[in-house]
């Protein structure tokens, strides 16, 4: 590595090869997806993912190096979210004659993802700190820790099933939507924003701008809604299951 | 990867303004992230810095000066949004432990949840639609504003 290299202090503790990585599966996966003919199983995230952990693992290279080495591109997540304020803007004036549907559907879709995570849990016999961390679960990352730590979960792990719900969502929502005779762009994005959050917002944009544009708001509203209404009832259902 | 920001620029000089619009545009959303991220501070509101930061573009975008910008911006940004997502996700390595002894019955309530509570979604929604002012929100697609 040539000094220069070293004196960048984000790849000073990362792996000089997580971002050409990084790029290179990414590349390759939406090869993938493309040949497939957009196939849901096919989706470029999974299998990008899937092509780092190997080669991470072959290579006996540790996350955190990796992690310290792609910060860069983990870093551009924060502007992403903020101009996801164009999408939201654009719709605004339609949005709002429809605002009381959109808060009631967001709230009761909300509760039902956190609730049934909870409960579905609870009847498999899952451990009180994983069901305290799995509540959460379908608000976007940051926000999902904040309200984790809130309810006695473990931050850590809530960012995991935050990660495996959008992964679930955003490859899934297609077909589940087909299969329930949902045809209207508006309502899958606000449900794929709601359930599924960045990651299905991210999948929606990509699908159709109405849809997109509907998860962002969907995802926006959760952020609000469940840092409101979890902490006041989750404790209450979790005391009530675990006696 | 496309900088479109609309076509109406002449041919000629089109490339530079599309730069220049871009460059302005990731700087109006630098600024709202910075004092997104100040706000969630300062204000606990369980508010992520970024969000907080959407909400105040959000707020900014009544500016009409800064929306070709920012549209600009956006376009670059949010095309390849789930790009952003690998470094994260790959995180799920350092949790073989964990996967393996409980990873089966977890996935199993987070797949079943994600579903009901897109399901549940949907299904108020278009329910809440289903009403004679639904007709524009059902339509396949709707007009565009600010274009």
């Amino acid at each position: 590595m040539t000094p220069l290299l070293e004196r960048w202090p984000a790849l000073a503790n990362g792996s000089w090869f997580a971002v050409p990585l990084t790029v290179l599966a990414y590349l390759i996966a939406m090869r993938l997806h493309q040949r497939s003919g957009r196939a849901t199983w096919a989706h470029p995230v999974l299998w990008a993912v899937a092509m780092v952990v190997v080669v991470l693992l072959s290579l006996g290279e540790p996350y955190a190096r990796y992690f310290a080495g792609a910060q860069s591109i983990h870093w551009v997540l924060g502007p992403a979210v903020v101009s996801m304020a164009w999408p939201l803007w654009q719709r605004l004036a339609e949005l709002r004659p429809h605002a009381v549907a959109i808060l009631v559907s967001a709230a009761l879709g909300g509760l039902a993802a956190a609730l049934s995570a909870v409960l579905i849990g609870w009847a498999l016999g899952l451990p009180p700190e994983l069901l305290r961390s799995l509540a959460p679960k379908s608000v976007t990352a940051g926000a999902a820790i904040n309200i984790s730590e809130q309810l006695g979960g473990i931050a850590n792990l809530t960012t995991l099933f935050t990660l495996i719900t959008g992964l679930i969502g955003a490859l899934s929502a297609q077909r589940l939507f087909d299969a329930m005779g949902i045809s209207s762009m508006a309502t899958r994005g606000l449900a794929m924003g709601t359930a599924a959050h960045g990651l299905g917002s991210a999948q929606a944009l990509q699908i159709d701008p109405d849809c997109g544009a509907y998860a962002v708001l969907a995802l926006v509203l959760q952020v609000a809604l469940a840092s409101l209404l979890l902490p006041w009832v989750v404790p209450p259902l979790l005391r009530w299951l675990l006696g | 990867m496309t900088a479109g920001a609309g076509g109406a620029t002449a041919a000629a000089h089109s490339r530079s303004r599309r730069w220049t619009l871009l460059l302005q545009g990731l700087a109006c959303t630098l600024v709202c992230l910075w004092a997104g991220e100040w706000l969630a501070r300062v204000a606990p509101l369980g508010l992520t810095g970024s969000v907080a930061g959407m909400l105040l573009l959000l707020v900014s975008l009544q500016w009409a000066a800064l929306r070709e910008p920012v549209a600009a911006a956006a376009t670059v940004l949010l095309g390849h949004l789930s790009f952003l997502f690998i470094p994260i996700s790959v995180g799920l390595m350092i949790h073989g432990e964990l996967l393996s002894r409980y990873g089966g019955r977890l996935l199993i309530a987070v797949a079943l949840s994600t579903w009901i509570g897109m399901a549940i979604t949907a299904l108020v929604m278009q329910r809440l639609m289903s009403g004679p002012a639904a007709s524009v929100l059902s339509s396949s697609r709707s007009t565009t504003r600010g274009d």
